[in-house]
């Protein structure tokens, strides 16, 4: 809860610092009469149109933005489109709105994707949240293609993990935010595995284990020297050439005259052996 | 316990916008879940994140992209599907839970209680590592050094290197270049989740020989 309370306290901070742009307005712009009227005035030059036209394109993004700064920055004023929503001040502080809607429908939605496997209510997330999750990772430097697949791939990780909302625990948009988010670093592993939402473990990690005791260093060594007394001669000469002198595979087999799957093969077999032989050997 | 040693801010919030490796973020998780301040912290700057994405310009997607989406809703998963599903596994207590994603392979032994278990899966040509290691009491590791850098979050027990003292919760990033040869505590095993971004230099045929059987 304490965190909670934290997170929303920095919501208005942040919020300022978007304000600098300029996207408040206090009555929505009409963005196509303002467009008609620019173009209509004809003879302005084409500086000037140019201005108008980029005003009319930071209104039309800003609208949304500046009707939710403006909800979140003039609680009194906003006060009575809230009320029908909450009565308590803490929880209206803490329902900031996010596009047209205030935050409890997304949290709504979220849970009848959950419950009801609603594909309409699904859509409706789908098409909020995927353009903007598009522009987000735009921002964050991927290409269009990637942006794209990203945005649509955290949509179907909203779909599988609906159930897993907490809204108490953060907002809809910070959780679908962390949903890309972390799909961004699987990714960067070559395979991604799907989350099960349980650990897979291929063995037991508490069980049995072998009987306790110090190895002190010395006996490590002497176990380690006669494990590597125990390979073949060829294996030992592979094994030192790489494991200890660090020479590359093909140098390996250059200065042994010895074909390079011959270096590959003698290499893992004595790798097996060492480790059968250092677990049988302790 | 509370944690003594935490991550740098610069991890925290690298790890919170989603710019760490994957091991690296998963070491992190590891010392989240035992440490409610940094924690609280991360959950702050996703929130901020919540707020960018929450107010960006949307962009327009791709002709039918919803309606491609809604198709693959109802596609049966299809992964795994040719793979024997892995008998489920009690996680033991000390891994921590938030860590319910992750796949840990069988254990390698290296000589009396000393093993490690990678996690993720093997990749051709990665040069980072991410596992377990478990380490007796009183017992004291190989001196190494790193190419990279080196992250670890101490799960259960403690250890002692040229630095300090770390234990469970504790997390410690080894810059690249720095050598050391940590000694566990006499007293009970120490469990360590580790995520390097390069091979060990190990230093000595025990550490040589070791690294070659383990991958690490």
């Amino acid at each position: 809860m304490g965190s909670h309370r934290l997170r929303s306290r920095e919501r208005p901070v942040r919020l300022e610092a978007s304000s600098n742009e300029g996207w408040s307005r206090s009555a929505r712009p009409r963005p196509q009469v303002q467009l008609s009227r620019s173009a209509r005035r004809g003879q302005a030059g084409a500086k000037e149109v140019e201005r108008g036209c980029l005003a009319v394109r930071r209104r039309m993004g800003g609208e949304r933005d500046g009707d939710r700064r403006g909800r979140l920055s003039d609680d009194c004023a906003m006060g009575d489109r809230r009320d029908a929503r909450s009565s308590s001040l803490d929880a209206r502080q803490e329902s900031p709105t996010f596009g047209s809607r205030p935050a409890d429908e997304w949290n709504d939605l979220i849970k009848r994707v959950a419950e009801n496997r609603d594909q309409a209510a699904f859509s409706a997330l789908f098409l909020h949240f995927a353009p903007r999750l598009k522009s987000y990772l735009l921002q964050r430097g991927l290409d269009g293609p990637r942006s794209e697949e990203f945005a649509q791939e955290t949509l179907l990780a909203v779909w599988m993990k609906a159930s897993l909302f907490e809204p108490g625990k953060s907002a809809a948009a910070t959780w679908i935010f962390t949903i890309a988010r972390n799909l961004l670093v699987d990714a960067r592993r070559k395979d991604i595995r799907a989350h099960k939402g349980a650990a897979v473990l291929d063995e037991d990690l508490d069980a049995p284990e072998q009987p306790d005791g110090r190895l002190e260093a010395g006996e490590r060594d002497h176990h380690v020297s006669s494990a590597m007394g125990a390979l073949s001669p060829e294996q030992r000469q592979v094994v030192s050439m790489s494991y200890f002198h660090d020479l590359p595979h093909a140098q390996i087999s250059e200065t042994l005259g010895v074909p390079l799957g011959t270096v590959k093969s003698r290499l893992r077999l004595a790798a097996q052996r060492l480790r059968t032989l250092l677990r049988v050997v302790r | 316990m509370i944690p003594t040693h935490h991550p740098a801010p610069d991890v925290l919030s690298g790890h919170s916008i989603g710019e760490l490796a994957w091991g690296e973020s998963i070491v992190v998780r590891a010392h989240l879940s035992a440490c409610r301040s940094c924690a609280a912290n991360v959950a702050r700057m996703e929130a901020l994140q919540g707020q960018v994405l929450a107010s960006a310009r949307p962009s327009e997607l791709e002709h039918g992209a919803l309606a491609r989406t809604l198709a693959r809703l109802t596609e049966p998963p299809t992964q795994d599907l040719s793979r024997e599903p892995p008998a489920p596994r009690r996680a033991p207590a000390w891994l921590p839970e938030d860590l319910a994603d992750v796949h840990v392979r069988p254990r390698r032994w290296l000589g009396a209680g000393l093993w490690i278990a990678p996690i993720g899966e093997r990749r051709r040509g990665a040069r980072d590592r991410t596992y377990l290691l478990r380490a007796p009491a009183g017992s004291v590791l190989p001196s190494h050094s790193h190419d990279g850098s080196e992250l670890l979050c101490v799960l259960r027990g403690a250890f002692l290197d040229e630095r300090g003292r770390y234990s469970a919760g504790d997390f410690v990033r080894f810059r690249p270049n720095t050598n050391h040869r940590p000694k566990v505590d006499a007293d009970g095993e120490c469990i360590c989740l580790i995520t390097t971004e390069a091979p060990l230099r190990m230093f000595g045929l025990v550490g040589r020989v070791a690294q070659a059987i383990t991958d690490i």
